[in-house]
């Protein structure tokens, strides 16, 4: 474990470590040292893949109960395949909505980032009224995750993604407030990184999810 | 933005996930791979939602169809939102990504395999599993192969002598009191009684002739006697009379046991014409059959005809029970019964006898336990070959 290592961003260096660093060493690792937005970037990017491994769990645990119905109904006769058409395309939109802020915010365009961020919003709280729609609906039927295995891993797996959905809504109205108060600042557009980072791997999530909980459910 | 962040930005040998290229800060190329990302999308989802509805694709490969789409829609998302490439800028990201994805599929591959496994071995025929909820996976039991055992049995012997004509009769067969089992060639007894009817009526046509010149005789001594002529020539006729009629009656008394003989000889050849006519003399099952077409048979073998069990509401089963399991066993125990021939259905029983045997070399069978079972549809047949199990305490 070296200096170099520890650095987070010249940034840093420059501030905390360069009285203690002979002007050698700093200038070789000035030379070769990823930035801050990088290794922050890499960071979260691992953070998100340890997430997928999560919800790989939640999948497999879906795929081994999903026949266990205990004379319950199935995921044929409970899902309605065009609620779930409307979700996936809310979400595809929004998670390019949300590619396009990132675009505005490097232009430091308050119209497009703002603008791009206000689509986000509305199309993942579309996507997640419809979906609490769905499994309150199941609720209120009798047909919630205490009824049989197959519910029990369908209310996990969907619901885990739902909750990601509304902390990534929160995230995303923090994310606006802080580049309405403190302008398109490195640091913030760290964060702003990160954030559609994890937007987009949601989105990606809710492909394997739509496909092997909807798609291929309907066809059993 | 500052002027080192800038600096940052343009970092030749990293891209953060989720950047473009940074040499290259075009926004109209950005803004081109995030539309290109969200048409292909769309295409990609817009197929997999119609192929699962479809019928036009042969339904099995639908579902493999789905994965595939699935797969590369995430590679879309990857490539044109996430920007994970196959730059060299991009290696540390991509490299963290297969690590992940490995992950993923060790752990999906893995559950799936192990637990399809676990499914497949775990799978208990329902009579088994029922068997163990009605004995309770805790009681601990005895179990050993036996025999239906008759209630009853009927050995049918030959009482004539004959060469066997048809056997109507085999093992297994229900019979009824009088039902005939086997023939036997009855020529020779047809024969007998023809000849006897013919001599019994030969001697009571004589009998009967007899008989006439008697009462003919009796009328001609009481006519005489009756007459008021008593001169001697009269009474000597009278005499004579008298004589006739006594030789007649003597004649008579010694042909009427001549008859009953004769009657009862031609009794006897029916009775044996009958006895050539093998019945059953009971209801009942033929467990045994030791006779075949065109044998001769003579009265006083050794091995019956056939033997029948008798029907019974009653069925016993004996087996046979190791010495280690003897002494878990006790009269009055109960015993679940299952036949091959009725599978998956029990006949519930209990221990009536336990009857000790001398332990054979090679053998530790030590004792015979006799379970008595009611049986009132006949199922339990004798000589059926059964598995009983004693619930023992």
């Amino acid at each position: 474990m070296t200096y170099v290592d520890t650095a987070v961003g010249r940034g840093d260096l420059e501030s905390d470590l360069a009285h203690s660093i002979p002007r050698r060493t700093l200038g070789y690792a000035e030379g070769d040292l990823a930035s801050k937005r990088i290794v922050v970037g890499f960071g979260f990017w691992v953070f998100l893949i340890s997430d997928i491994i999560m919800f790989s769990a939640f999948f497999a645990a879906y795929v081994v109960l999903v026949d266990n119905t205990a004379g319950g109904p199935n995921g044929r006769e409970l899902f309605n395949l065009t609620s779930v058409a409307l979700e996936t395309g809310c979400l595809l939109t929004s998670s390019f909505a949300c590619g396009v802020a990132s675009i505005g915010a490097r232009l430091r365009s308050n119209v497009w980032f703002h603008g791009a961020m206000a689509a986000t919003f509305v199309l993942g709280a579309a996507f997640l009224t419809l979906e609490v729609r769905e499994l309150g609906g199941l609720v209120a039927q009798g047909d919630g995750p205490t009824r049989s295995a197959f519910l029990s891993a369908f209310f996990a797996l969907v619901g885990c993604h739902g909750l990601h959905i509304s902390v990534g809504l929160l995230w995303l109205l923090t994310m606006v407030a802080q580049v309405y108060a403190k302008g398109y600042r490195a640091d913030i557009m760290r964060r702003n990184l990160c954030f559609s980072l994890f937007w987009h791997a949601l989105d990606i999530v809710w492909v394997a999810l739509f496909t092997v909980v909807y798609l291929v459910g309907m066809r059993q | 933005m500052s002027l080192s962040e800038a600096k940052n930005h343009l970092h030749p040998a990293d891209t953060a996930p989720g950047d473009q290229r940074v040499d290259r800060l075009d926004i109209f190329e950005e803004l081109k791979s995030y539309l290109l990302g969200l048409g292909l999308s769309i295409l990609l989802t817009a197929t997999a939602f119609f192929l699962s509805g479809t019928s036009l694709v042969w339904g099995p490969s639908i579902p493999v169809a789905l994965i595939v789409l699935a797969i590369a829609q995430m590679g879309v998302h990857l490539v044109f939102f996430l920007h994970i490439t196959t730059a060299p800028d991009s290696t540390n990201n991509v490299l963290a990504l297969a690590f992940g994805v490995l992950i993923v599929v060790l752990i999906l591959g893995g559950t799936v395999l192990i637990m399809a496994t676990m499914n497949r071995n775990m799978a208990v025929s329902a009579g088994t599993m029922r068997m163990h909820l009605e004995n309770g996976l805790g009681t601990r039991g005895v179990t050993a192969r036996g025999v239906v055992a008759p209630a009853a049995l009927e050995a049918i012997v030959p009482r004539v002598s004959g060469v066997v004509q048809s056997v109507d009769c085999d093992v297994k067969t229900k019979v009824k009191a009088g039902q005939t089992c086997a023939k036997f060639d009855a020529h020779r007894y047809e024969a007998v009684v023809a000849e006897k009817t013919a001599e019994v009526k030969s001697a009571r046509a004589l009998l009967e002739k007899r008989e006439a010149d008697l009462s003919k005789a009796k009328a001609d001594l009481e006519r005489r006697e009756a007459s008021p002529d008593r001169r001697p020539s009269a009474r000597g006729a009278t005499d004579k009379a008298r004589a006739a009629f006594e030789k007649a009656r003597n004649v008579v008394e010694a042909e009427k046991p001549k008859v009953g003989e004769l009657e009862s000889a031609l009794q006897n050849a029916e009775l044996n014409l009958g006895a050539a006519n093998i019945v059953s003399p009971i209801d009942g099952i033929v467990v045994a059959r030791n006779v075949r077409l065109g044998q001769t048979v003579a009265p006083g073998a050794d091995t019956p005809l056939f033997v029948v069990a008798a029907n019974s509401d009653v069925a016993q089963l004996q087996i046979s029970l190791r010495a280690s399991d003897v002494g878990q066993v006790r009269i009055g125990d109960k015993a679940v019964i299952t036949v091959a021939a009725y599978p998956g259905r029990e006949f519930s029983g209990e221990v009536s006898q336990i009857l000790p045997v001398q332990p054979t070399g090679g053998t530790d069978l030590a004792a015979s336990v006799i379970i008595t079972a009611p049986n009132p549809d006949g199922l339990l047949e004798p000589g059926t070959p059964a598995m009983a199990r004693i619930v023992t305490k």
